[in-house]
């Protein structure tokens, strides 16, 4: 087959093209084939791989015993005499959590369950662990992996990724997760059996997912330079953009998939399904959006918000209109005050039951626990670094990472109900990169 | 390659040097993904690794590299052939890393072509296999090698041609 001038000027281009940061890309490859080259070297040829597989598959399971906490820890060892009567307080129940169902607790030291008899468990060193729909499977981060965890901290499946991963987000459907790698938003297959990149140059914020609607396939809203772009995952299909804005720091859709709410530093919007503006709400002067959380039936959105410098902290509740009347609904309403006290406030998440909200106070070392149903009924439980980090130095407990409350499960979710039986909201423990 | 599978690090070194440029080129132009033909080409060569000392000296290295590197591309970019990206771009504050360092033009007109023919282009104009031998590396007939050639090679003198509206 002669060459034509067309097929020399083809062979040029692809001798010219280079692959994007090709001199990294030979440094890490060497890197790992020299080792690898090195260690065959060592062993010699006639070691037999898979025997090395078992011994390093057993070593690794014995480091994944010795990090695991034990299982059955009672909260009712510790609940008694940790609750604070500073603000005021009210002891809870001992044993139990405040509401029913399991709540997910992140920290930089690793995420916890906590179960609905009081039992903890921490999964391990991830980061930004979020539940499954159905609570069966938590998916977290570690380094350059998305992973799958029973709630026992058992690995179901390792996705690598490309760069540090951060926000993984279940779709309601149990099929998909969202996650950011390097700056892009990439989807894993729920099964591990599959995934791609579905956008570069994504911002902070972590994906939301629509909850499921009677069209097929499912949406993620993210957040990319100032809009928030909306996309059918599958096809993947743009279904939307909203109008230019400040960044967003979290973003909520509401129960009917209607609405798409995003709290950034300084105000509150919502969109309808396909982007359009329907209301925007600024935070007071001096306040700063620190966090928010949407109650299951998507009608409560409570914003964390800090005076400058964090020295002070309020809740916010703004009512969002019930399913069907997304027209009217919306944070144009000015929002009530549940809670304003001093210092930071840092993860805050719904109840299943929508009874209870859990709210953390690092520098009081507390949950709160507010119910906004029964007159904004407040309690407070304290020594939570003591709880999750054990150990009797005070100093080393007042170092310890302060876990934050992150999501709640229900053990059994109601029959018929159609919604996802768990939720995850908090913004992850270390901001990612970009 | 005989001082690399007696375990010098040097022979190893020079093998990869050689080789790794035109290995991590050829996946990157058949999955048009960065990460993915990084992992692809270094891949390759730890499955080189593995199998060094059963590899023939009498027959040339490069062209066994390329099999493994061409046939997993194929494999990635088949598996992800209904799952593109967003199209639409992303905010000018956020632009597309990728853009400046390769020819944009040439590798988004490859993107229009399956993964067979983006591969039987890459061994036949980038690491310059003749028909046969392309036949002999994929396991399949010349004559279908031939004709991906000739689709292929169609197709882009249609995408690259100058002055040409691009295809909806």
């Amino acid at each position: 087959m002669r060459r034509t001038g067309f097929q020399r000027r083809l062979r040029d281009e692809l001798h010219r093209t280079r692959p994007p940061r090709a001199a990294e890309a030979e440094r890490r490859a060497w890197d790992v084939v020299r080792a690898a080259h090195a260690e065959r070297a060592r062993v010699g040829p006639r070691a037999r791989p898979g025997r090395r597989l078992a011994l390093a598959a057993l070593a690794a399971a014995l480091a994944a015993v010795l990090v695991l906490s034990p299982a059955g820890a009672k909260v009712g060892d510790w609940i008694g005499d940790v609750v604070t009567r500073e603000p005021k307080t009210t002891p809870a129940a001992p044993g139990s959590l405040p509401a029913p169902g399991r709540l997910l607790v992140v920290s930089p030291g690793g995420p916890w369950i906590v179960q609905d008899d009081g039992a903890r468990r921490r999964l391990g060193a991830f980061r930004d662990a979020t539940w499954s729909p159905g609570g069966k499977y938590v998916a977290a981060a570690r380094g350059r992996e998305l992973v799958a965890l029973e709630p026992d901290g058992d690995e179901r499946w390792v996705r690598p990724a490309p760069a540090a991963v951060s926000t993984p987000r279940w779709s309601p459907d149990g099929y998909r997760i969202a996650y950011r790698s390097e700056g892009d938003l990439w989807i894993a297959v729920g099964d591990n059996t599959d995934g791609w990149r579905l956008a570069r140059g994504v911002a902070a914020a972590a994906p939301a997912w629509q909850p499921e609607r009677p069209s097929p396939g499912q949406v993620v809203a993210f957040a990319s330079g100032r809009r928030i772009r909306i996309v059918e995952v599958d096809g993947p299909r743009v279904l939307g953009t909203t109008p230019p804005g400040p960044a967003p720091r979290e973003l909520w859709w509401t129960a009917d998939g209607r609405r798409l709410v995003a709290v950034s530093s300084g105000e509150v919007r919502v969109f309808g399904a396909r982007g359009k503006q329907l209301h925007r709400r600024a935070l007071a002067p001096g306040l700063r959006a620190t966090g928010s959380a949407l109650d299951r039936a998507g009608r409560r959105l409570v914003v964390a918000a800090e005076r400058r410098g964090g020295t002070a902290s309020e809740l916010l509740l703004y009512r969002l209109a019930p399913p069907g009347r997304a027209a009217r609904g919306g944070a144009g309403a000015p929002p009530e005050t549940l809670f304003a006290g001093s210092g930071r406030i840092e993860g805050l998440t719904w109840s299943m039951d929508g009874r209870v909200l859990v709210v953390g106070r690092p520098d009081s070392d507390q949950w709160l626990l507010l119910r906004p149903r029964a007159r904004g009924q407040l309690e407070a439980i304290s020594g939570i670094r003591r709880f999750f980090a054990g150990g009797s130095s005070a100093a080393a407990r007042l170092s310890a990472p302060f876990p934050r409350p992150a999501g709640w499960c229900y053990a059994e979710p109601p029959e018929a109900d159609g919604a996802p039986a768990c939720s995850s909201g908090a913004a992850p423990a270390v901001p990612p990169s970009r | 390659m005989r001082a690399a599978q007696a375990g010098s690090d040097e022979a190893m070194e020079a093998l990869f040097r050689v080789h790794w440029g035109r290995a991590h080129r050829a996946a990157f132009l058949i999955v048009h993904d960065a990460a993915a033909a990084e992992d692809i080409a270094q891949e390759a060569f730890l499955a080189a690794i593995r199998a060094l000392d059963r590899f023939d000296r009498r027959r040339p290295f490069g062209p066994w590299l390329h099999r493994i590197v061409v046939n997993r591309a194929i494999d990635w970019s088949r598996a992800r052939t209904l799952r593109r990206e967003v199209a639409e771009p992303v905010e000018s504050e956020a632009p597309p890393r990728q853009s400046e360092v390769w020819s944009e033009e040439v590798v988004a007109a490859l993107s229009v072509l399956d993964p067979d023919q983006r591969a039987a282009v890459v061994l036949r104009h980038l690491l310059e296999y003749t028909p046969g031998e392309i036949a002999a590396l994929l396991e399949i007939p010349r004559g279908t090698v031939n004709s991906r050639l000739r689709r292929a090679l169609d197709r882009l003198a249609v995408e690259l041609a100058p002055g040409e509206e691009e295809p909806s």
